[in-house]
């Protein structure tokens, strides 16, 4: 058995007291392991991504990652395990007064080269997203499909063991959908555990990975791929 | 490291999206740094009055017959914070005319052995170390020495009371841009929080990724010293053209730019934001 990068142990979210977002959240992760986590629009996926990549304190229960728990972390524990992690939340989480370019460079800044991904396959990934003439554009002169195309983007420059993304391709036409996916599966095969969030049951039917099911506050991991 | 150009783009945002709040800012601040400036000259020239008024003497020398002894008291005095006057016969008698103009037309009436009759005088005023005062006694053509302190007690007195007030006034003005700093502070948290939480998301360290805030508020301080600087260059020469006239009590040292004063201001307004910045935990870390 793969040893745990992520380990989730009955996890509950709570913002108003007696009310459950989610409860009984446990699952683990290992290295190149690949989760859906399929919920309907309000079920809390948002949430709970936010809180497996630390950006929010659950109310109960523990996220550990690499054997490091992350609501009782040190700052500079948190900060090497957040190097370790590439999330992509539902707003993108990008700057609009920046070109794409400046955003590769913040997501790879203050790391080894080691943990870059090489240029050759970074400018691959940038021509599949159809973004190789736009590197020196603000993201506020991008359309919504491009913004979320440069938030996966930035997510591929570096390395890391999880990526975490939350509806990352719900602003894309089929084909760009599919192109997409196609670099997610590339990735995760290439080692990198992935937990991506959907509404989309086709895509989880097609791809036949592994899916949890977030409904009425209740997570349930289905075994079977 | 992030590098500096991204640095910079980074710490801009809030400037670009405000720019019309944050330009009447900057010229806000320059306006207080400027009140600021001329606090510490103020204290400056104070410090100096107090000093002049405080230790200045009237020193009056005494020359043996008509000798000239002009030039070696120059040198003597050299540095010091004085004035010197030559007073000739014709100054003693126009001095006396008022008071005894009977004795006045006397002398004057016997002609070139009337001025005979009055010693040369030189008349030094201001401050001078007593080490000089000594060296001057001791000079051949020198007769006699008198000294006089003198009096500005009630000068002395303003001049205490206007420095506390000015000290007072500039301790409300550092507190006022204390506050202009926590409004840009305020102004800025929303584009400070996205990059932070930006940065943060990616492993950056907390320091880090809260740089750019505080590079954001150096620009904001920096650009209004600058600015005040500016001003200060012309309202230089005008309160120098209006105020020269008060003559060695007063502003009559050029108006020196107060640096020590700028240094301690940057220094203090540095410490605030370096405060402001990194006091609290931001949620997104």
């Amino acid at each position: 058995m793969k040893p745990a990068l992520l380990k989730v142990e009955n996890l509950a979210k709570s913002y108003v007291p007696g009310e459950m977002v989610w409860k009984h959240v446990s699952f683990e992760l290992a290295r190149g392991d690949f989760l859906y986590i399929l919920g309907g629009s309000g079920a809390g996926k948002s949430s709970l991504l936010r809180t497996l990549a630390s950006f929010e304190n659950p109310s109960d229960g523990r996220v550990l990652c690499q054997g490091v728990d992350l609501q009782t972390s040190g700052r500079s524990e948190l900060e090497r395990i957040r190097q370790k992690i590439s999330f992509i939340p539902q707003n993108l989480g990008l700057i609009p007064d920046l070109t794409i370019e400046d955003h590769l460079e913040l997501s790879r800044m203050g790391i080894r080269p080691s943990e870059r991904m090489e240029e050759s396959a970074l400018r691959n990934v940038i021509a599949l997203t159809g973004l190789k003439d736009k590197l020196k554009k603000r993201v506020s002169e991008l359309s919504g499909g491009e913004r979320q195309r440069v938030a996966i983007l930035r997510a591929f420059a570096r390395k890391v063991d999880l990526l975490i993304a939350d509806e990352p391709t719900g602003a894309q036409d089929f084909e760009m959908t599919w192109k997409l996916m196609d670099l997610f599966v590339k990735l995760n095969l290439s080692g990198t555990a992935l937990l991506l969030a959907t509404h989309d049951l086709e895509m989880v039917r097609r791809l036949r990975k592994r899916c949890a099911i977030l409904k009425d506050g209740n997570f349930k991991v289905e075994d079977r791929a | 490291m992030i590098r500096i150009g991204l640095l910079f783009k980074l710490a801009l945002i809030p400037f670009r999206r405000a720019w019309g709040v944050l330009g009447l800012m900057v010229v806000s601040l320059a306006q207080m740094f400027l009140a600021l400036w001329f606090c510490a000259l103020l204290l400056n020239e104070i410090a100096h009055t107090r000093q002049f008024a405080e230790q200045a003497k009237l020193i009056t020398v005494q020359l043996k017959d008509q000798a000239d002894a002009l030039p070696k008291i120059k040198e003597l005095i050299a540095g010091q914070d004085v004035t010197l006057e030559e007073w000739t016969t014709e100054d003693v008698l126009a001095k006396m005319e008022q008071d005894e103009p009977e004795l006045v037309q006397t002398v004057r009436s016997m002609g070139q052995e009337g001025g005979m009759l009055f010693p040369k005088l030189i008349v030094i005023r201001g401050v001078i170390a007593p080490e000089r005062i000594e060296k001057l006694k001791l000079l051949t053509e020198v007769s006699r020495l008198d000294q006089s302190p003198v009096h500005h007690a009630r000068l002395t007195g303003f001049y205490r009371h206007l420095g506390l007030e000015i000290r007072i006034a500039a301790t409300l003005l550092l507190l006022l841009v204390l506050v202009q700093l926590v409004v840009f502070q305020r102004i800025q948290n929303r584009d400070a929080a996205e990059v932070v939480s930006n940065l943060s998301a990616w492993g950056v360290p907390a320091v880090a990724a809260r740089l750019p805030s505080l590079l954001s508020m150096v620009t904001l301080s920096g650009i209004a010293a600058i600015l005040s600087v500016f001003e200060w260059v012309i309202f230089r020469t005008f309160i120098w053209r209006n105020n020269a006239f008060l003559g060695e009590l007063s502003l009559d040292h050029g108006l020196a730019f107060p640096w020590t004063s700028v240094l301690l201001t940057i220094l203090v307004v540095g410490f605030m934001s370096v405060v402001l910045v990194f006091s609290g935990r931001a949620v997104e870390e």
